[in-house]
């Protein structure tokens, strides 16, 4: 039996060292997750608990047909949604204010940001824009699958999207990094 | 994702791998979710229900039923041990009397059975000749045995009392109070001669 093997089937007898051993290892990587989907700290701290604990619940159903870490980013990502989903007004109610991208951005400006920064902007989107711009953007969903995630139409997560990337810029630009402010 | 520009390239290529180590808090509770700890049993907790019911099965309705089921057989064995029966044949000369009527009166003054009676009950007499009066609450009766008005035996046997009185202020009482009482009733004969 390998070692994957061997974890699982700890956990699966609920071992508490099994148990503990596994969320070390993919804790990080989803907690990561988590913070983008999430506005802030502690709501990703939830989606991380209420992720995990759906992965020990469901782990039997893991047929070893694919990336144990693939397989629980995916229960994460749908905790994820899920919880962003509670919000699900936002979809419709939010009013874009932003309608414009005029801002651009050099290689030698990109390269000053870091994840701290991109994580703090992304934190500030609306719900709706953050969840559809995570999901398209980083996880590679199409706007058709966002659609069918979000209970909306593939027309408003294309909105939606447009939407985020308008904000995002514009965020960016506030904070004078993009090519007007750099000269 | 179709024709990402430099942003969402940068921001992909930023979260590609990204990982943070989460507060220690996160799995302090899942823990605490996965393996509940028993919580410590109190002087109350070792004295209620729970101790003998599985709380799943609601432990106070099964005490509740208990209570309420002990009460009603109290109830009902209670009232069964002052009630009695009063039982017996009538008979019609030798042969017991095929059909008629049992009824059993309440006597209120025993100096003056009579004057203080009221009627407490009647029962069918079968083709053996057996009545039975059950549920007798405790005192004392007076009891009336008669032939069928349409029956032969009706025009040779008299509606007698217990014990062989064709009158009640001359008949005997039945005294019930902590036991049952068996009353065999002889008719009195219209004619001496038929016996």
């Amino acid at each position: 039996m390998d070692a994957g093997r061997e974890l699982i089937s700890g956990c699966l007898k609920h071992d508490p060292v099994a148990e503990k051993k596994l969320y070390d290892l993919f804790s990080g990587e989803m907690y990561g997750v988590c913070l983008r989907f999430a506005g802030n700290e502690r709501d990703a701290m939830d989606m991380l608990q209420i992720g995990f604990i759906r992965v020990y619940h469901n782990l039997h159903q893991y047929r070893f047909d694919g990336q144990l870490g693939g397989w629980i980013k995916r229960i994460i990502l749908n905790t994820a949604v899920t919880y962003c989903k509670r919000n699900a007004r936002y979809l419709r109610e939010v009013e874009l204010k932003e309608s414009t991208i005029d801002a651009t951005f050099s290689e030698e400006m990109l390269s000053i940001l870091t994840v701290t920064i991109i994580l703090d902007i992304i934190q500030e989107l609306p719900v709706g824009y953050r969840t559809v711009f995570n999901l398209y953007v980083i996880d590679d969903y199409s706007h058709k699958e966002i659609g069918a995630m979000l209970g909306i139409t593939e027309s408003t997560a294309k909105s939606q999207y447009h939407r985020a990337k308008v904000s995002l810029r514009n965020r960016l630009k506030a904070l004078g990094i993009d090519q007007n402010s750099f000269y | 994702m179709e024709n990402p520009d430099e942003l969402e390239k940068k921001i992909k290529s930023v979260f590609s791998g990204y990982k943070q180590e989460p507060p220690v808090e996160v799995w302090e509770n899942l823990r605490r979710e996965l393996h509940p700890e028993p919580k410590p049993l109190d002087f109350r907790m070792r004295l209620t229900g729970s101790t003998f019911f599985p709380d799943r099965l609601g432990w106070r309705y099964v005490a509740l039923g208990g209570v309420f089921i002990f009460v009603f057989l109290a109830v009902v064995y209670f009232t069964a041990k002052d009630q009695h029966t009063i039982t017996g044949h009538a008979y019609a000369g030798e042969a017991r009397l095929s059909r008629g009527v049992a009824v059993l009166f309440r006597v209120d003054d025993r100096l003056k059975p009579w004057d203080s009676v009221s009627h407490y009950r009647s029962a069918l007499i079968d083709d053996k000749g057996y009545y039975k009066f059950s549920g007798v609450n405790p005192g004392t009766y007076l009891l009336r045995i008669a032939p069928e008005e349409s029956s032969e035996l009706s025009k040779h046997y008299l509606p007698s009392w217990f014990d062989q009185h064709e009158n009640p202020d001359s008949s005997h009482t039945i005294v019930i109070s902590a036991d049952d009482f068996r009353a065999d009733v002889h008719l009195l004969s219209r004619n001496s001669d038929f016996r």
